[in-house]
This record gives structure tokens, sequence and C-alpha cells, in this order.
């Protein structure tokens, strides 16, 4: 199992969040993580990230429980993308470069492959003529790449993302899914949450539906993007 | 007139050239993580170390930096817990701080307010030998942090929930920089004085953000800018017989607001260029051709 989460319950400032939620990811598997604002589906990925405390249940990551784990190079995260407004500048460059730090040993200078995985994952996400630009300068599909060019930088076998599709243009959404293609066609794993699926749809082997801190469905994507966002439709 | 031919000016001189590289130095990352203002807070718990290390008659540098350090570690804890009770948490400690400070140097032997000017608005003219090492070793541990821990510092500062799940140290890193900080305070308190700590760690890298484009220039950009200030600043003070801390300070405010019109000039210019005339802005089958990257777009349109 890649992700196994065990009747996870978390709760803010005593309101729950989640409410003893099960879910196991195998390797392989494309999973979209459906809701309305404020289910809990993004809580749901950052617990199993280690982002959110439990309150109670277990999770496991690549079979090994989230305390012990350590083998965080194996994962690519992308978090939820908040305005750019970034206190100082950073080029696209140095950013994607956070995305080595996992594999790189502390205080080692980066390495030619280093280098090399930046550059690959830059092409990767059609942005290779713009890794010495400040990140602020792109627009928001763009800045959303370069994020996910980070998680890719890492040689990932798990790509988490956290509402990877909003907000962004139909020509990064494209360029986005031709890039989950290829990562899923070489093994990877892909768990996301998203509002609406768009051209991701075709990608999704299976789809979870979250709603008031339960899951309310757990396989086949639905038929059309509203459907999600009703748990009667869902249930049905 | 050669004012540098005095041993107590070339001291002094040396002792502001060290703030002035370590204070931005360590301020970008701060700038970075929005927390412009904590070296400020520093300043005062700091004071709180140096009114103990002349009371018990221990050096007060050191107390101020353990005074600083400890100040720095539980303003972290309180950031981390994210508490909206913090800011009342921070007010009683810088207060308390400064309040402490100033009670325990009235209890000293040295209970003239002269000591304590000295110690708030900085005195580098009085920078002893001694002084001027310590300043030096610790200006250096400052440099080597800031620079050789770049990558990690600027993830965790950047976006620190992917340097969680990243798997780097986070807890640790956020206090190596707390406590980093609060040693560059100490620092500075001979240069430019605990007061005015902050604006040497801020002002520079606000000025050079405004022209650079990454993160790494823009720390080489403001320690280049916190060096030239501080040096030109400690000689004009001289010249002229103003406070040296605060002279430095304003010249580094008066190159903020003097990139700020300089830059806004030239994109201006660059903008007017662009739109009337001149090669071909974007050609009307390129729509998509709009801001800064249209630079790119018009080499290829004019090709």
């Amino acid at each position: 199992m890649v992700i196994q989460v065990e009747r996870a319950v978390v709760a803010y400032d005593g309101r729950p969040v989640l409410d003893r939620v099960s879910l196991s990811v195998r390797a392989g598997e494309v999973v979209a993580v459906l809701g309305a604002n404020g289910s809990g589906k993004s809580t749901l990925v950052k617990a199993s990230m280690g982002l959110v405390p439990l309150a109670g249940g277990e999770v496991r990551l690549f079979d090994t429980p989230l305390r012990r784990f350590r083998g965080w190079h194996r994962i690519g995260y992308v978090p939820q993308r908040v305005g750019a407004g970034s206190g100082v500048p950073a080029t696209v460059a140095e950013v994607v470069a956070e995305g080595r730090l996992a594999r790189r040993g502390f205080l080692r200078p980066a390495s030619t492959a280093d280098r090399q995985a930046v550059d690959e994952a830059l092409a990767a996400v059609g942005l290779a003529d713009r890794s010495r630009e400040p990140v602020s300068v792109l627009s928001g599909g763009q800045q959303q790449r370069v994020l996910i060019a980070r998680a890719l930088a890492g040689g990932p076998e798990l790509l988490v993302l956290d509402e990877p599709t909003a907000g962004v243009d139909a020509v990064s959404q494209e360029l986005f899914a031709a890039c989950l293609r290829r990562f899923v066609g070489q093994g990877g794993t892909v768990v996301f949450v998203a509002h609406e699926l768009g051209p991701l749809r075709p990608l999704i082997t299976r789809a979870i539906v979250v709603n008031r801190g339960e899951i309310v469905h757990d396989g086949a994507p639905p038929e059309t993007d509203n459907d999600h966002v009703h748990p009667h439709a869902a249930a049905a | 007139m050669n004012i540098f031919a005095y041993d107590f000016m070339i001291r002094a001189l040396l002792g502001a050239l060290v703030t002035g590289a370590a204070a931005p130095a360590i301020g970008v990352y701060l700038v970075q993580r929005r927390l412009s203002l904590i070296g400020d807070g520093l300043g005062h718990v700091a004071l709180t170390g140096v009114g103990l290390g002349l009371l018990l008659h221990t050096s007060p540098v050191l107390m101020a930096v353990l005074a600083a350090a400890a100040g720095a570690v539980i303003i972290e804890l309180v950031r981390e817990r994210g508490r909206t009770s913090g800011d009342i948490a921070l007010s009683m400690l810088f207060y308390g701080g400064i309040s402490g400070g100033v009670v325990l140097v009235n209890l000293s032997d040295e209970q003239s307010s002269r000591s304590l000017v000295t110690y708030l608005f900085g005195s580098p003219l009085t920078t002893s030998r001694q002084d001027l090492t310590v300043m030096l070793v610790l200006g250096a541990a400052v440099l080597a942090v800031a620079v050789l821990l770049r990558p990690w510092l600027f993830a965790v500062c950047h976006d620190e929930e992917y340097a969680r799940v990243s798997g780097l140290p986070v807890r640790t890193l956020n206090l190596i920089l707390a406590v980093t900080t609060a040693v560059t305070v100490t620092v500075a308190m001979r240069a430019v004085g605990l007061l005015l700590v902050s604006a040497l760690m801020v002002v520079p890298v606000a000025t050079a953000q405004q022209i650079t484009r990454g993160f790494r220039a823009t720390m080489l950009a403001a320690v280049g800018l916190g060096l030239l200030v501080s040096g030109f600043g400690v000689w004009l003070s001289t010249a002229i017989d103003t406070g040296p801390g605060a002279t430095v300070v304003l010249l580094a405010i008066a190159g903020f607001f003097a990139v700020t019109v300089c830059a806004a000039a030239v994109r201006a210019t660059r903008g007017a260029r662009r739109r009337p005339g001149g090669p071909p802005a974007g050609s009307p089958g390129a729509p998509g051709a709009s801001g800064p990257l249209d630079l790119a777009g018009d080499a290829h349109a004019g090709a």
C-alpha cells in the first residue's frame, strides 16, 4: 500500500473535520478526492501527509507508520497555491530546486544531477525557458506548473496534489494532464484533491467523495462534474 | 582630513561593516517570512541581557546574546503554535524586555543613562579591541549560517508545508534561524544600537528586492547595500558629527527611496518605449503576449 489511512479523526478546536475515515491507495492508482468546500477533502490529504495532527486513528505511508516514515523523497507534494506575494523574489529555478532537498544531503552543495533534475522537471511542465524569471511574473497556471515541477524534480513515486486545477487556465490544465499521464505511464501513483475533473477525467482510476468529514463514495469516477457536489447523487 | 588615521575609527568602521553584512544576510529570511519586525522585538529583549551583564559584572554582550536567544526561541514556539493570543505574549516579552533592561541598568554600578543610550542607539566609536573580536567572530558565524544553509532556510521560509513533506527538520531550521537572528541583534548592538538593528535587517533587503529577480541575488545585493550604507554612514556621521547608528539607518532609507524612484522610472520608460511606434509589441496574432514576458515575445516577432 502506498497510502493507508485507518479510522482517522481530525478536529479543529474540538470541531470534528474528519470522522473515522479510512482510505487505502495502491501503487499505480490515480485517485481523485472530490467534495464541496469544507467537506474535509483537503484535510484528508493533509492528514495523510502528516501536515495535520490526528486526534485518532493511524496513517501509514509505503507500509511504514507516519511517525517512523523517512522516505520523503518518494513523495512529491503540491500544496494548494496561495497568492504569489511571497516576501522576497525567487526565481522559477530556485523554487523548483526545493524539490531536490529531500534527496540532497544536509549541507551538501547542489550536484550536477540536482541541476539536471530541475531542468528536466521544468521542461516536463513546458517552462524550460523561464527558469531565471521571478515566479511572481508568471500567470496563475504557470505558477501552478512551477509547483508541479518542484514536486517532480525529486523523482517521486507518489504525487499528492491539493487542488492542482483550481484557477488554472486551459493550456496549463492540458499540460498538467499530459504531465500526469507520463508520470502514471512510468508507474507512478497519484492522489489529488479537486473541485472538477476537466481534462484529468480520462486518467482517473478511482474517485473518492468526501462529505461532512466522511467518505460517501469510493469507486468509479462520477459521470459529470456536478455529481460529486451532491452527496445523494453520488451515493445513489 | 583623514579620520581613519585613528585606531578607534578603524575599529568603528570594521564593526559597522560586519553589522552591515550580517544583518541583511539574515534579514532576507525574516522578510521572506514576513517577520520583518522580529529583530526589533529581540533588540528589546537583549536590553534585559545587557542590564543583567552590567548588574552582575559579567560581559553585557554575552548576556545580551543569551537573553535575545531565549527570547527568539520563545517567539518561535509561539509562532509555531499559531495562537491568536500570541500577539499579546510577544508584547509582554518585548516591553518586559526593554523595561527590565532599563531597571537593571539603573540598579547596576553604571547607572548613568549614558550607558543606556550607548546600547540603545549604538556607539561604534567606543568599540574596544575585545568588542571588535567578539563582533567579528559572531558576525562570521551569522554569515556562515545565512550562506551555507541558504537552500534549507529558503525552503522553510518560502513554503513551510512543502518543507515538512520534504522531510526537512523544519523545527530545527526555524530555531537555528531564530537564534541566529538573536546573535545578529547583539552583533549590531555596538554599531547601530538595539533600537535600530531591525532597520539594517530589513531596509537593505527591501531596497534590493525592487531590482532583483531571485532570492540569492536579493541576498547578495542586500549585503552589498548593507556594507555600503554602514561604511559610508560611519564616515559621514564623523564628518557632520551626528549619531552613527541613526546616520547609517537614514542613509539606508534614503537609498531605498532613491532605488524605488529609479526602478519606477526605468519601468515607465520601458513601458513608454514599447507602446507607441518602436518594434511591434506583440503582433496582432499573438494575444497571449502581455506582461514582462513580451520582451522575449518581441524578439521572436522581430526575428
